[in-house]
C-alpha cells in the first residue's frame, strides 16, 4: 500500500500536468490555424475575429471538454466493470453497454418518428434513452453472470447482447425514413465534435454524478477483488452494490455513448494502463487515476485526429482503436504467460 | 461466545420440494476449540458449513450466536461474528500480502475503507500469529499455495470474529502444508480463544489435532464427540469401513483389506518386525502363527526357513520363490 502511495505522489502531479497540456493543446490545435495569443484574447473575452471566436468557443472548447469528461467516464466505467465481473477484458463495449445505449437512442430517433414529435424529447430524451438502454443490458449481463462462472462465456454473452441490439436496430432502420437512418449512421461512427454547450450542460453533470458514485463505491470495489463469496463474508451488501454499479456505469458509459456514439477501447484499455502505471489494485488510487488517465488519453487522441496541414479530420474511433488494440493484445499475452 | 444450533434442519428447496439433509441437529461450538467436520462428499458437509456460516438458510430451526439468531442479522453484523476461509481462487494482481490481510478489517472501517492505527495493530497481530512477517510486503500472486492459504487465514484472524469457518483449507496442498495449516489452526484456537470449524478430508490429522469431531458418515447421520470416543464407540469404523478398507482400532489408521492365499510365520519384535510384516502383507502374504514357512529376525538380517538374507527386498523375493514352489 505504501509503495503505491509513494508512486502516486510522483505520478499524480505528472498526470495533472499532462492533462492540462493536452487540454490546452486540443483547444489550440486544429485545421484552422489560430495563433495562441489570439486564443488567449478570445478566452479573456476580448473580441478579435468573429469567425475565430466561434471556432474556439463554440467548437474546440466544447470538443475538448467532451473529450475530457467522456474519457474519464468511459475509463472509470470500464474499471468498475472489470472489478465487478473479475474479468480483465470487461468494458462498456464488450459487455454490450454501448450497444444497449445505441438501442435506446435508435429507438428514440427512429421509432420516435412513428409517434411524431421526436424533437420534443431533446437532450433529456437522449440521456434517458441511453441510460435505460445501457442499464437494461448491464442488468441482463449481471443476471447472466450470477449463473456463469467462466469469464469467457460471460464475454460471449455480452457480445451476443450486442448482436441482438444491433439486429433490433437494423429492423428499426428498415422501417425508418432515410434522413433518420443517416443521422443514426453518423452517430455510430462516434464523434466528440457534435456536442454543443446545451448538451454539455446535461452530459457533464451526469458524468460527475457517475464519477462521484464510483468513488463512493471504492471500498465495495476493493472487497470485490477477492470474489463475491469473500466480499459478502466481510460485510458487502451484494444487492445494493449491484444496483449502484448499474446506475454508475449507465450514467458513465450509457450517457456518454448516447451523446458521442460508441467510442471504442477506452473502457477496456485505460484501467489496465493505470494499474500498470501505479502498480496497485486499490481502488482508492485507481478510480481517480483512471479518470485522469482516460481524460488525458482521449484528449491526446482528439489532438491526433487533426491531420497537420490538411483539412482532414480522422474519426476518433480510429485513434482510440490504434492505441487500444495493441494494449488489449499485450494484456492477453501477459495473462497467458502467467499460466 | 458460543454458536449453538437449535433443532436445525439443513437442506435445500428444489422445485417446490424440500430436500432434507440433516434433521433436528442440536450441536454447539465451544470457545477456544477446533472442531473438524468430517464426512464423505455428498453427506451434507458443505450444506451444514454454509448454514452455520450464515450463507444458506436452514429449512427449519435456528443458529444462535451468543443468543442472537444468525439469520436475522444483516451482512454487516454477520461479518463481525463469523469469518470464512474458502477454496476460492484469488486473482489478486498487484495486491500485497499485507493488503489482502487488511481487507479483513473492512467490516470495521468507514465507507472509504481507511484503516486506523487500531486496525493496523490487528493486522500486524494476524501477520505474526500466522508467521507471515517475511512475506508481508510481497505480492500475493508470488506466494506458494501454502503461503496463500496462511494469508487468507490471517485475513480471517484480522477480521477478529469469535468464530472462524474453513472449508477444506488443505485441498490442493502438499502434505507438509496440510500439517502446517491444521497445526496453525489448532494453535490459533488456543492463542486467540476463537472457535474454529474446519471441514476437511484429513481424518488422520483431524484425529490428532481436533478437540472435537463432527462426523457425518451420510445424510441424516451425525455424531459429535472427541476423536478418541468416536474411535472407541466404533463410529469411525462404521462410517468408513468398506470392502476395501478397515479402521484399525489399535493403530488408529486405515488398513487395506487384503485376501492373502499364502501365509508366513513371523518371529521377532520392534520396528523391524513391523516393517517386515508390512512388506510381506503388501506383497500379498498373510501372517499366520501356524504356517510352515517361518521368517526369523536376527540381529541384522532375516532368516527364512533357515536361509539367511541381508535385505528386506531379498527376503521378499526369497519368500516368493519358496511359496511359489510349494504351489
Amino acid at each position: 500500500m505504501n509503495f503505491a502511495l509513494n508512486r502516486s505522489h510522483f505520478v499524480y502531479p505528472l498526470l495533472t500536468l499532462l492533462l492540462i497540456i493536452f487540454f490546452v493543446t486540443d483547444v489550440c490545435y486544429g485545421t484552422v490555424y489560430i495563433p495562441f495569443s489570439e486564443i488567449w484574447q478570445i478566452m479573456a473575452g476580448i473580441e478579435v475575429s468573429h469567425g475565430n471566436k466561434f471556432i474556439i468557443l463554440d467548437f474546440r472548447l466544447p470538443k475538448a471538454l467532451t473529450a475530457l469528461f467522456a474519457g474519464a467516464a468511459l475509463s472509470v466505467s470500464g474499471l468498475v466493470m472489470q472489478t465487478f465481473f473479475r474479468n480483465a477484458l470487461a468494458g462498456p463495449y464488450v459487455l454490450g453497454l454501448s450497444s444497449g445505449a445505441s438501442l435506446g437512442v435508435a429507438l428514440l430517433v427512429m421509432a420516435g418518428s412513428f409517434f411524431g414529435g421526436l424533437l420534443q424529447f431533446g437532450q433529456w430524451g437522449i440521456i434517458i434513452a441511453g441510460l435505460l438502454g445501457s442499464g437494461f443490458v448491464l442488468t441482463m449481463v449481471m443476471a447472466a453472470s450470477s449463473r456463469i462462472t467462466d469469464s469467457v462465456s460471460l464475454l460471449i454473452i455480452g457480445l451476443m447482447f450486442g448482436s441482438f441490439t444491433s439486429a433490433t436496430v437494423s429492423l428499426l432502420q428498415y422501417f425508418s425514413i432515410p434522413e433518420l437512418i443517416q443521422s443514426y449512421l453518423f452517430w455510430t461512427f462516434g464523434s466528440l465534435s457534435g456536442i454543443g454547450w446545451e448538451q454539455l450542460g446535461f452530459m457533464i453533470p451526469a458524468v460527475l454524478i457517475g464519477l462521484l458514485l464510483s468513488f463512493s463505491l471504492q471500498k465495495n470495489l476493493n472487497l470485490l477483488l477477492l470474489g463475491e463469496n469473500y466480499a459478502v463474508s466481510m460485510g458487502l451488501n451484494l444487492k445494493t452494490t449491484r444496483i449502484l454499479i448499474v446506475i454508475c456505469c449507465s450514467l458513465l458509459a450509457g450517457v456518454v455513448t448516447s451523446f458521442c456514439g460508441p467510442v471504442a477501447f477506452l473502457g477496456l484499455a485505460v484501467p489496465h494502463l493505470t494499474r500498470g502505471l501505479f502498480r496497485t489494485a486499490d481502488h482508492r488510487v485507481l478510480l481517480p487515476a483512471t479518470a485522469m488517465l482516460g481524460a488525458a488519453l482521449l484528449l491526446f487522441c482528439d489532438i491526433c485526429t487533426q491531420v497537420p496541414g490538411k483539412d482532414i479530420t480522422l474519426p476518433i474511433n480510429a485513434l482510440t482503436s490504434l492505441i487500444g488494440a495493441p494494449v488489449v493484445i499485450a494484456i492477453i499475452m501477459k495473462r497467458n504467460q502467467r499460466l | 461466545m458460543l454458536l449453538v444450533t437449535k433443532d436445525l434442519t439443513t437442506g435445500y428447496s428444489q422445485k417446490k420440494e424440500q430436500v432434507i439433509i440433516h434433521e433436528q441437529l442440536n450441536i454447539s461450538l465451544p470457545e477456544g476449540k477446533m472442531v473438524a467436520l468430517i464426512g464423505p462428499n455428498g453427506s451434507g458437509k458443505s450444506t451444514l458449513l454454509r448454514t452455520i456460516a450464515g450463507l444458506q438458510k436452514p429449512l427449519s430451526g435456528s443458529v444462535l450466536v451468543d443468543g442472537k439468531n444468525l439469520f436475522s442479522c444483516n451482512n454487516a453484523e454477520k461479518s463481525t461474528l463469523i469469518s470464512l476461509v474458502l477454496t476460492d481462487r484469488i486473482e489478486a494482481g498487484y495486491l500485497s500480502v499485507e493488503q489482502v490481510i487488511s481487507f479483513g478489517r473492512y467490516p470495521y472501517t468507514g465507507w472509504g475503507g481507511n484503516l486506523s492505527p487500531a486496525d493496523w495493530d490487528r493486522i500486524e497481530q494476524a501477520i505474526i500469529l500466522c508467521h507471515l512477517e517475511r512475506l508481508a510486503k510481497k505480492p500475493f500472486s508470488q506466494l506458494s499455495d501454502g503461503e496463500k492459504q496462511r494469508t487468507m487465514i490471517a485475513r480471517a484472524i484480522a477480521q477478529d470474529t469469535p468464530i472462524v469457518v474453513l472449508d477444506e483449507p488443505t485441498a490442493h496442498l502438499d502434505l507438509s502444508y496440510r500439517v502446517e495449516i491444521l497445526s496453525l489452526l489448532k494453535q490459533l484456537s488456543r492463542n486467540t480463544n476463537k472457535s474454529i470449524v474446519v471441514a476437511t478430508h484429513e481424518l488422520d490429522l483431524a484425529m490428532h489435532l481436533a478437540d472435537q469431531l463432527w462426523l457425518m458418515p451420510a445424510q441424516h447421520q451425525f455424531f459429535s464427540n472427541i476423536p478418541e470416543e468416536l474411535a472407541l464407540n466404533g463410529n469411525i469404523s462404521d462410517s468408513f469401513n468398506s470392502a476395501l478398507v478397515q479402521f484399525d482400532e489399535w493403530s488408529g489408521t486405515f488398513r487395506i483389506n487384503r485376501h492373502p492365499t499364502k501365509f508366513i510365520k513371523l518371529t521377532g519384535a520392534g520396528p523391524r518386525a513391523v516393517w517386515t510384516q508390512k512388506a510381506l502383507e503388501r506383497e500379498g502374504f498373510g501372517i499366520d502363527k501356524k504356517s510352515e514357512t517361518e521368517v526369523v529376525l536376527t540381529e541384522e538380517a532375516w532368516c527364512i526357513n533357515n536361509e539367511t538374507v541381508l535385505t528386506l527386498t531379498a527376503l521378499i523375493s526369497k519368500a516368493k520363490e519358496m511359496l511359489n514352489e510349494q504351489a
